[in-house]
């Protein structure tokens, strides 16, 4: 924990997390991986919403805001928009990204705006007090769920890829190497990139142990990222070991195009197409004068 | 032509009723710009249903060398009705003058008639049919019924014929069928040319006055609600626009969309209005101006975020083109709804405010004044108009893109919550130094800190910044009284004085769109020397209490003319005041005309004027006796 509070990207506000959680984990590995990009804080911004892994922004000394439960995409959008200069780190969870959040997700996905998102998945609700989210495992006790979870659990990485993500990596907050080699690689990633990590809750999950032996690293194993049916291939996998005690679980980069439309460049195209079309609203105005014929519908 | 008079005050109003699809908008939009291409003051209030096609379209156009003529009235000088339902469902109404004479043509079986209602009192009234026989095309495409009865209107006004057909090409070029509504439009100007026309054109003393002409005074532009906010956001800096498709705030986006990426912007179309306003925040978070419109359910989507905005001390401006609700409701009608919503929608309080526009001019201006309150308040600010307004086309003086009343834009922030610098999205970036918000109660440097000591600073911190609003503004209030005497300073000699001053016969109040129809119908009554004191509150929270208790110097009896069912604002005058407003209300989707009020209103003064007579009456007798 030292080292995260000593980072000059911490802001000295001492994470509000349960000791030994696995977010303070992703906490360093963010932190280091902005320092050995050097970025100033003043030119980054980490935007959240609500649950523990929201709270994360504030800890740093970066821009940062803490905004609604599920509505951290929507907030980075208009950063990305107003500030194009500025990136925008996305930190959120399962229950936000994917249950209240899921619409804006898989919008900004699919208009593959060029942000980061870190999704710190725990696979249940841990704020307040235990409840399944959508990615727990089918029969999840949680408090609102005494009988178990009695649906299966979404997919992250196939919702990803399908809703037109141009880069899904997976990783885990026991890997802190890999982990933050896949955060460096999502920020050099120019449009829409997932970073879904598995971030078992210490005080409320108690099916993390196992994990760490079961991982497999994709870029191992001859995967081509760039090629759909090996990445749905790939995503299928991932809760295997959810029904099946000696299967794997994939992490590493799943899926990656670079050949896809950001909609922070087709902005800038547009704005380059209506460069000098009017100098002033009064070149507006004289369009709208009698006799112009600018009409309605 | 001896029935032109040319020096008398002309105000010529033209209803077309069609069903959805047969281009009654269209002949609305078209006649609209053909009488202001010719030097008139004109505007075109469009009544639709919510659907694309089916159920029935009207628009009431007026044009008049008078620019306070109002838009809206109860009666028009001719009635187009381009099917039998149209006519039909006019006869159910009084919104047309001529209702004996559309009831005629009801009864002799006429499916599509003219009417002209003789205007101005006149018993003189004709009907004919419009006999779109004549034009094959319309059997296939019934859209070209708008040049049809373009065409008739032109022949029974004296409109130039290449005047008219310029107006309609000019509205097609970019589609298609121009040759088949060129065909239309010179059937109909033929048909209305034949044997009908001398006796249309004598009984309507205005009608020749449109040939004529005026010219077209330099300053004058034409723009509807919607476009005049939209081109006061772009004036007032505003860079990012971000929305989701809504009845009838939709024509901002599309202006947005068009214009803004001409200054360095851009509108973006969000997935649902939680996108959109999230979208805001997260521009204002950097100092860019940004805004969204909306109306009625997107409003409430946006309820979570207006109070993080106020939570966070993060700007925001939001226009609600008021539709009528609740739920679903009516989207393409008229109401004054949510004001109750505005103010206090959300969980939690949080700080506000809150402006209504009630004139195209105000719907420019108060745009700009919204962004500068947005940013010297670091609030939240809503800018109310309704659809009748936003709808609502018409000629009027050019607005001014360099206005500011304040000058709240050149002011230092309040607060170290505030500390931001500004900065000009998609061009140079500006450093701004790294600060945190979070929409937990939090201390000033913006980290969480629930404690009850900080929670109380930060609370008052965050309402009492709103006491520095200027009230007393002239731009955000009208206080008009007439020619009845201001009241006197207060002094020990002045309370005799003052008692001896004639007082108003009663006191309005009218806020939106309504309030412009107000003004119309308190001139009217003005000019039969009723008097009255009127306020136009255009800052309606947070609420200037003062404003409204002056109104207790001219007359006790205050009333308040709004359109929704619970008389909003009335109530909002109850909690804060000690008046008790009689409310005059009307809710049925479409507004009030001038004179619906001038009659309510009169009904008023009237009943007062019957109570007080009979009390004197009592009194006189139990002193006799």
């Amino acid at each position: 924990m030292s080292d995260t509070q000593q980072n000059r990207y911490m802001n000295g506000n001492s994470p509000s997390w349960c000791p030994g959680c696995s977010y303070f984990t992703v906490l360093s590995a963010l932190t280091e991986c902005f320092d050995e990009r050097g970025i100033d804080p003043n030119e980054i911004c980490v935007i959240s919403g609500i649950g523990c892994s929201s709270r994360l922004p504030l800890f740093l000394n970066t821009h940062g805001m803490h905004t609604l439960h599920g509505r951290p995409l929507p907030v980075a959008i208009g950063s990305r928009l107003a500030r194009p200069d500025i990136p925008v780190i996305v930190a959120t969870g399962d229950g936000d990204l994917l249950s209240i959040g899921a619409a804006h997700f898989v919008h900004a996905a699919r208009k593959n705006f060029d942000i980061t998102v870190i999704c710190l998945d725990n696979r249940l609700y841990a704020m307040t007090k235990n409840q399944t989210s959508p990615t727990s495992p089918i029969g999840y006790k949680g408090s609102l769920t005494p009988y178990g979870k009695l649906s299966a659990p979404l997919n992250t990485t196939e919702l990803a890829i399908s809703s037109g993500a141009s880069m899904v990596c997976r990783s885990c907050a026991y890997d802190k190497a890999h982990l933050k080699k896949m955060i460096d690689a999502a920020m050099n990633h120019r449009g829409f990139s997932l970073v879904d990590v598995i971030a078992p809750c210490r005080t409320f999950g108690d099916h993390e142990k196992e994990i760490t032996k079961r991982l497999y690293d994709l870029q191992t194993k001859d995967h081509k990222f760039d090629d759909r049916e090996s990445a749905m291939r790939a995503a299928a996998r991932v809760y295997d070991s959810d029904s099946d005690e000696n299967a794997g679980i994939p992490v590493g980069v799943v899926w990656k195009r670079d050949d896809m439309l950001c909609f922070d460049d087709q902005v800038k195209l547009v704005l380059t197409e209506n460069e000098g079309k009017y100098s002033s609203i009064n070149d507006i105005l004289d369009e709208f004068r009698p006799g112009r014929g600018n009409v309605t519908q | 032509m001896d029935a032109t008079n040319n020096d008398a005050p002309f105000t010529l109003r033209v209803l077309i009723v069609g069903e959805a699809g047969d281009g009654v908008l269209s002949a609305g939009d078209t006649f609209m710009r053909t009488a202001a291409a010719s030097g008139f003051h004109s505007s075109v209030h469009n009544c639709f249903p919510p659907t694309i096609r089916g159920g029935i379209c009207s628009v009431l156009v007026t044009v008049s060398d008078d620019d306070s003529a109002a838009p809206l009235s109860t009666s028009a000088d001719f009635v187009f009705a381009l099917s039998r339902a149209s006519l039909v469902v006019l006869g159910g109404t009084d919104c047309a003058g001529g209702v004996d004479r559309v009831n005629d043509a009801i009864n002799r079986g006429t499916d599509i008639s003219a009417i002209n209602t003789g205007g101005d009192g006149s018993d003189d009234t004709q009907s004919f049919k419009l006999d779109f026989g004549l034009c094959p095309h319309i059997n296939t495409h019934p859209q070209l019924k708008s040049s049809f009865v373009i065409g008739v209107l032109s022949a029974i006004l004296g409109i130039p014929e290449n005047l008219a057909l310029g107006m309609i090409t000019e509205k097609l070029k970019s589609k298609n069928l121009t040759a088949q509504n060129e065909e239309s439009f010179k059937t109909g100007f033929g048909s209305a040319s034949s044997d009908i026309l001398p006796a249309l054109r004598a009984a309507n003393r205005h009608a020749l006055r449109l040939a004529s002409g005026r010219p077209v005074s330099e300053d004058q532009v034409i723009l509807d609600g919607n476009r005049a906010i939209a081109l006061g956001a772009i004036s007032a800096g505003c860079r990012i626009y971000a929305s989701y498709p809504i009845s009838p705030a939709t024509p901002i986006g599309t202006f947005m969309a068009t214009y803004l990426p001409a200054f360095g912007g851009f509108a973006y179309q969000a997935e649902d209005e939680i996108s959109a306003i999230g979208a805001v925040a997260g521009a204002w978070f950097f100092d860019i101006p940004a805004m969204t419109a909306t109306s009625g359910p997107g409003l409430s989507l946006m309820q979570e975020f207006l109070g993080y905005c106020s939570m966070t001390e993060t700007p925001a401006v939001i226009v609600d083109v008021q539709r009528a609700g609740p739920s679903t409701g009516m989207p393409t009608k008229h109401s004054q709804d949510d004001l109750m919503a505005v103010i206090f929608g959300g969980h939690g309080e949080g700080q506000r405010i809150v402006l209504a526009a009630s004139t195209i001019d105000e719907c420019f201006h108060l745009t700009i004044e919204a962004f500068y309150m947005a940013r010297h308040f670091r609030c939240p600010v809503i800018l109310l108009t309704d659809g009748a307004l936003g709808n609502l086309q018409m000629s009027c003086k050019r607005p001014d893109p360099s206005f500011n009343i304040n000058g709240y834009h050149i002011t230092q922030p309040q607060n170290e919550d505030a500390a931001v610098s500004t900065a000009t999205p998609q061009t140079a970036p500006t450093h701004i130094e790294a600060r945190r918000v979070t929409g937990l109660e939090h201390d000033p440097k913006g980290m969480p800190n629930d404690t009850s000591n900080n929670r109380v600073r930060q609370q008052y911190k965050r309402f009492s910044k709103m006491d520095k609003i200027d009230g007393n503004c002239s731009y955000l209030q009208t206080l008009d009284i007439g020619d009845l005497k201001p009241p006197l300073p207060k002094s020990r000699f002045s309370a005799r004085l003052q008692e001896s001053l004639p007082k108003a016969d009663l006191c309005v109040i009218s806020w939106g769109f309504d309030a412009a129809m107000t003004r119309v119908a308190v001139s009217e009554m003005r000019k039969r020397g009723i008097k009255i004191a009127c306020l136009y509150p255009r800052l309606l929270f947070p609420f200037v209490n003062g404003h409204y208790m002056e109104l207790l110097n001219f007359c006790p009896r205050i009333a308040v003319v709004e359109s929704n069912y619970t008389g909003q604002l009335a109530a909002l005058i109850r909690m804060n005041t000690e008046i008790n407003p009689i409310s005059v209300k009307k809710y049925n989707g479409e507004p009030f005309t001038p004179e619906e009020i001038e009659a309510e209103l009169c009904g008023i003064i009237n009943m007062e004027k019957f109570i007080s007579d009979m009390s004197e009456t009592n009194n006189d007798g139990a002193a006799k006796t």
